[in-house]
């Protein structure tokens, strides 16, 4: 199968807005750069900046539960740690992650967001190259995979629902077309090229309850997963996959199933 | 409906051109029952539809209900029904009060209402008003003085300290800029109430405020069919009789096509009037009303729809 790469993002902390890359330099077992590497923990997290480990989804404010983070347009600089925060159009918050103060204004701007008060505030996490990826609880190099999307199967999704699907509901870091609808579910294990670089399917993504919310209402509006079992009897949308082989990426890009 | 009574319309009042306020107290003179601001009750309108109405008289007031209609032409019938349709001395059959606002103490208030939507809003601002509470705000947005119910009242002196009246057709249809008091989440508690359009930009613009402070009635709700509904078949618990439910209708409809009777209300799964026991199948709950403990054994059949091919409902 020979398809296009149509857009590339990464989501530096774990739970708020897509951002856009135009290139992406891929490293052999790495994820996409700064690809939720920051997150805020809950309170009863268990995370230890100096231990970092593994944490399941549920211990993060994410959108699973919070639909309303959809409603916010984050843009985080991951280098210099800036965070500005729009709402309807208008700047709500901004403040550099670097410092303890600005740490501080946006633990207490999700604080009052989410009524976590006192001992319930969150924590900002990061640990260096830690990822806080769905699927970093399952191991090392599943924290380091990238997530896929093929807009096929999107479409073919909209087809048997009837209705606009946003492919942003899925969150991946590629999103591509050209290959046939669902066909990326049976690679697993097969290698695939991408502008330079080489990469393996490793997981089917199971779909969860973050993708109920629309990301531009930030309400949830629609049973993703209820509907994808419904008319495909499996809850999966898009894969997870392995680099095997570092190499520079762009949209238009092709990527073309090895073997 | 439980705790049904019967009231008599004491008297009807027209506020504006489309909207009729309507008092109803008991037959017997006596008290009716008691009622927080905000609440609503359930009326069966005269030609047999069941429509939710807040009340908008002061909680204080304990001899009788107020209520205030907006005629609606294009709807399915019952607002005009009671336009046309009531009058003094009529006896009607209503709900007791339901208190879904749910009056919050707090030390400031921002209330917003568009149109109709005063409705709910104007017993907290009486409220507020009543007790000298120092610090709220109402913003009260129509398309024109004509048609804004209660402005007289709202710009008199002492209530309009707290109002700002923003008529949409003297700004060129401009809505009311809201963001710069919403920007900055602080101890204040919101209650609003509109048209679609004003709750979903309201929404929008109060994403990151707590929960906790936010109140708002929706009377527009949810729809029970939508492009992702199927059809499915309803087993009556008393009669054993199969209904089939096709993708594009709702139980309710259903029901109704057939020339029962279903109790039902806001038809969108948000008021609780039409809820039923659910004795088996899979449901596929869509309605804002039942809590998570209820899902097992409740349904609500205006809106809710069923993963199996077959539901077994007490209806």
């Amino acid at each position: 199968m020979n398809g296009s790469i149509r857009f590339l993002y990464h989501y530096p902390i774990k739970g708020l807005t897509a951002q856009p890359l135009t290139l992406v330099d891929l490293r052999k077992g790495e994820g996409f750069p700064f690809d939720r590497v920051f997150g805020f923990a809950r309170y009863d997290s268990g995370f230890d900046v100096d231990h970092p480990q593994p944490l399941p989804k549920d211990r993060f404010i994410v959108l699973v539960k919070e639909e309303r983070l959809a409603g916010l347009r984050t843009r985080f600089d991951p280098r210099t740690r800036w965070l500005e925060i729009r709402i309807t159009g208008h700047r709500a918050f901004e403040a550099n992650l670097s410092t303890q103060e600005g740490i501080e204004a946006a633990v207490s701007f999700f604080s009052t967001m989410f009524d976590l008060k006192g001992d319930t505030r969150p924590i900002f996490a990061h640990a260096g190259s830690h990822r806080f990826t769905d699927v970093s609880v399952v191991s090392k190099e599943m924290m380091n995979a990238v997530s896929l999307i093929n807009l096929e199967s999107v479409k073919e999704f909209e087809r048997k629902v009837g209705r606009k699907v946003d492919p942003m509901r899925f969150r991946a870091n590629i999103y591509f077309d050209g290959w046939k609808p669902f066909g990326e579910l049976d690679l697993l294990e097969r290698e695939f090229s991408i502008g330079g670089a080489r990469l393996k399917v490793v997981m089917r993504t199971r779909r969860c309850a973050a993708t109920e919310v629309d990301p531009d209402t930030g309400k949830r509006d629609m049973s993703v997963p209820q509907l994808i079992m419904r008319h495909f009897g499996h809850p999966d949308m898009g894969v997870y996959a392995e680099v095997l082989e570092g190499g520079v990426v762009r949209p238009g890009d092709s990527i073309v199933l090895l073997g | 409906m439980e705790n049904k009574l019967n009231v008599t319309i004491a008297s009807r009042k027209t506020l504006t051109p489309q909207i009729c306020e309507i008092e109803f107290r008991r037959p017997d003179g006596a008290d009716l029952p008691p009622f927080e601001c905000g609440a609503h009750i359930v009326v069966e309108t005269p030609n047999g539809m069941a429509r939710s109405y807040s009340l908008v008289n002061d909680e204080t007031e304990n001899d009788r209900y107020v209520i205030a209609v907006k005629r609606e032409n294009g709807g399915r019938g019952g607002s005009l029904s009671m336009h046309t349709e009531t009058a003094p001395g009529d006896i009607l059959r209503i709900s007791a009060p339901i208190n879904s606002f749910g009056f919050v103490q707090a030390p400031k208030y921002l209330l917003i209402a568009g149109g109709i939507g005063i409705t709910p809003i104007i017993s907290v601002f009486r409220k507020l008003l009543r007790i000298g509470h120092p610090d709220f705000r109402l913003i009260y947005s129509t398309r024109s003085a004509e048609t804004s119910p209660y402005l007289k009242e709202l710009t008199a002196p002492k209530a309009r300290d707290f109002t700002t009246i923003h008529h949409t057709s003297l700004r060129d249809g401009t809505r009311f800029d809201l963001w710069p008091t919403l920007k900055a989440p602080d101890e204040r508690h919101i209650y609003y109430c509109g048209p679609t359009s004003l709750m979903n930009a309201i929404y929008a613009q109060t994403i990151h405020w707590p929960r906790s402070a936010i109140h708002s009635e929706d009377f527009a709700g949810v729809s029970a069919t939508g492009a992702d509904s199927r059809p499915f078949k309803v087993k009556k618990l008393a009669t054993g009789e199969v209904f089939d439910i096709p993708a594009d209708r709702s139980i309710v409809d259903v029901f109704r096509d057939a020339g029962l009777k279903p109790k039902s209300s806001c038809e969108s799964g948000t008021c609780g009037t039409c809820r039923v026991r659910l004795i088996a199948g899979v449901p596929d709950h869509r309605d804002l009303v039942l809590g998570e403990n209820e899902r097992q054994s409740f349904f609500m059949p205006c809106v809710s729809r069923a993963f199996s091919e077959e539901l077994t409902l007490d209806i």
